[in-house]
């Protein structure tokens, strides 16, 4: 079997199976098929790219393929290192079956990697895929979901940290994603807060994998079946575990803070000179929190450490403000300003059980910011 | 004020929750990175049961207390926590520890005890004749005490509470039938096992003898078929002249009629003790078909040299394979 590939054509659908082989999360032992196991598969006269790291998997179309061969795997990693770093944009492929190797290359440089033979290719295709199952797919809004994810995915808390709060909780109510995260120091909510659909949790691993595929020129279905979220698009599958559990109750909390907190004020700032002030602040500092004063029309932020001393800047509010003082972490509020598309960002800052929390909106985005002592 | 929880865990988390119903219950692993990420916005209404902590997770936890930051109870697998430490004693000072200690194997009355105290707080009952199954055959496990590091048997409660939860969530009422699909023990009987290979029913034979194997081991599971096919060899023997007297048959097996028959090298009575038979185990054999001598005899000899071989050769899968593959074609 024989077959020619572009590199430059091909290049991210491997990239797209080697992120996914490294969010995996353990390995299919004594298998023909294994988590770090990258599957060339025949079916139809066509050559499709499996993969699937126990908690997602995906099928990519690679080319058409009308010679018949035996399925074969072989290691993710090694083949994507080898032809991502090929020399030479134009790549032919050969598989030798009686030597159960796959051979690539061109006249000058040639690459011979071991393979195995996908025994349950077939069986792991209808299990994942629900490929028996008659399934009604709707159509995806990829803009849509691409903001739900992009807009809470940053704020979930590391994978070290405590259950639910390393996940993102979305709903889908009208074929409009509702999307909410919380890292327990910073909410993001996207859409609809108070939806009753039903809620599923991904997590930020597969959240940062599905928006990585998510392409505007594409159009894309989608269905969700025994907590599993399947998008299929040209001849392409991809298929994440979801989890549907208690833990909603949690994250339903997070309305107290819109309904129970005492508005103080608000400013209008500039994004970009806000960002480079906080970046230069705690650069020279050298703390993780900054210390906002306001007075009047004038915002002074100022960060201090022990060992390095202490950095204070101003700016020039548009209109007036109460007078008060809060604490922020630097991270937070740069990552916020990198999500948002605004140049011009509204802060305002409320009074929760006597704190001072911020919160950002931006169209159908939500964040609060909770202070630091 | 701090509390600490000692014995089952699914114990506590139940008793915390149905004390507690509209507060989150978290079982912390990692105390000092759970403290790390307190949050006193989204965190003040939990309850943090921290599972085993060291010396160094409960100075951090007491600072943590000390900073009036969150609800943080210890929990420990038993008793032995180190008193020495100033949040210990200040809460064994305001009798703050809470026994919810495994029952030890044998404890009937404390088991069906707690059993009853559990369910009170579910949805579903438990029928009252589900207790005598479940004291037989409540899942068990060994406790290792790490002050003086002897091991006691305990009832499993979690494991058990965990199966009741699960067959109480599909009938409102636990009936003694449905419990009986819940087996604990994984350990297979080898006499099950024999049986299979002297009626050679291949399917079953090989179904339970991995289990087997992990269980005991290679060479006793053969020293254990030797020894009850040196058994049938005798009771096959009688069988075979015609004697079907069990007292006959017991001392033919103990071998009385060969025992201090014969004088020693020396010319003087030969010293020996006669290895009992429990002449039900011979009766219920009688009424069993048994393989004649002959094969009885091969199959010794098979075993015989398959225990040489696990001793010398490497590869004991492959003997072990070869010996049940010899002992179903005699």
């Amino acid at each position: 079997m024989k077959f020619k590939l572009k590199k430059c054509e091909h290049l991210n659908k491997f990239q797209l199976v080697s992120r996914l082989c490294k969010t995996g999360v353990s390995s299919h032992e004594n298998k023909s098929i294994n988590s770090d196991s990258l599957v060339f598969y025949h079916n139809d006269e066509k050559l499709y790219l499996y993969t699937s790291n126990t908690v997602s998997s995906i099928l990519i179309f690679l080319c058409d393929m009308p010679i018949e061969f035996k399925n074969f795997a072989l290691e993710t990693k090694l083949f994507t290192q080898a032809f991502g770093n090929f020399p030479t944009d134009e790549v032919q492929f050969a598989f030798v079956e009686e030597e159960n190797q796959l051979v690539f290359g061109n006249k000058k440089t040639r690459v011979a990697l071991k393979t195995s033979f996908a025994s349950d290719i077939e069986d792991r295709l209808s299990n994942e895929f629900c490929i028996d199952k008659k399934l009604e797919f709707s159509k995806l809004d990829t803009k849509d979901l691409y903001n739900a994810l992009k807009f809470t995915s940053f704020s979930c808390a590391p994978d070290f940290d405590e259950y639910p709060y390393t996940s993102i909780m979305f709903s889908i109510e009208d074929c409009k994603f509702n999307a909410q995260s919380s890292d327990k120091h910073r909410i993001s909510i996207y859409g609809n807060q108070d939806s009753d659909q039903s809620n599923y949790w991904i997590s930020k691993h597969q959240a940062e994998l599905l928006s990585g595929l998510l392409n505007k020129d594409s159009e894309y279905t989608y269905c969700i079946s025994k907590n599993k979220i399947i998008i299929k698009w040209d001849d392409n599958i991809f298929v994440t575990s979801l989890e549907s559990n208690e833990y909603q109750s949690v994250f339903n909390s997070f309305k107290k803070f819109f309904t129970d907190s005492q508005f103080i004020s608000s400013a209008i700032i500039d994004k970009n000179e806000m960002t480079k002030t906080i970046k230069f602040i705690s650069g020279i500092s050298g703390s993780h929190i900054f210390h906002i004063k306001t007075d009047g029309t004038e915002m002074t932020i100022s960060s201090s450490s022990n060992d390095k001393g202490a950095v204070a800047d101003k700016i020039t509010l548009d209109e007036e403000i109460i007078s008060f003082e809060v604490s922020f972490l630097v991270s937070h509020f740069i990552k916020v300003f990198e999500i948002l598309s605004q140049d011009h960002i509204k802060l305002s800052f409320h009074d929760y059980n006597g704190y001072t929390i911020c919160i950002v909106q931006e169209q159908s985005f939500n964040h609060i910011m909770f202070p630091m002592e | 004020m701090s509390r600490i929880y000692y014995g089952a865990k699914f114990e506590v988390v139940s008793a915390l929750k149905s004390q507690n119903p509209n507060t989150n219950i978290v079982l912390v692993q990692d105390s000092i990175q759970q403290l790390k990420s307190y949050s006193r916005f989204i965190d003040a209404d939990k309850i943090f049961l921290h599972d085993n902590p060291d010396n160094d997770c409960i100075k951090a936890i007491q600072n943590q207390l000390e900073k009036n930051l969150g609800n943080h109870y210890l929990f420990f697998d038993d008793d032995n926590f180190d008193g020495r430490l100033s949040l210990i004693q200040k809460i064994k000072k305001v009798n703050n520890i809470y026994d919810f200690s495994y029952p030890v194997f044998g404890d009937s009355n404390l088991l069906r005890r707690k059993i009853s105290n559990y369910i009170q707080n579910q949805d579903y009952q438990l029928h009252n004749s589900c207790f005598d199954w479940i004291i037989k055959y409540c899942p068990t496990f060994k406790i290792k005490s790490k002050a003086t590091k002897k091991e006691k048997i305990c009832y499993d409660l979690d494991l058990l509470f965990r199966e009741l939860d699960k067959i109480g969530s599909i009938n409102l009422t636990i009936l003694p039938e449905h419990l009986e699909d819940s087996i604990f023990s994984t350990e297979e009987d080898i006499f099950i096992f024999l049986s299979y290979l002297f009626e050679k029913q291949s399917a079953p034979a090989f179904m339970i003898f991995d289990n087997l194997i992990s269980n005991l081991g290679e060479q006793a599971l053969l020293l254990i078929a030797l020894s009850q096919m040196l058994f049938l060899l005798s009771v096959s023997n009688c069988k075979e002249k015609n004697i079907y007297d069990s007292e006959k048959i017991v001392k033919h097996t103990e071998l009385r009629d060969l025992l201090g028959k014969y004088l020693g090298d020396d010319w003087k009575d030969t010293k020996y003790t006669v290895k009992a038979q429990n002449p039900i185990r011979i009766k219920i054999e009688l009424g069993k078909q048994t393989p004649s001598t002959k094969s009885i005899s091969k199959m010794i000899q098979y075993t015989i040299d398959s225990i040489v071989s696990t001793r010398t050769n490497k590869d004991i899968s492959l003997t072990m394979d070869m010996w049940l593959n010899k002992m179903l074609t005699v």
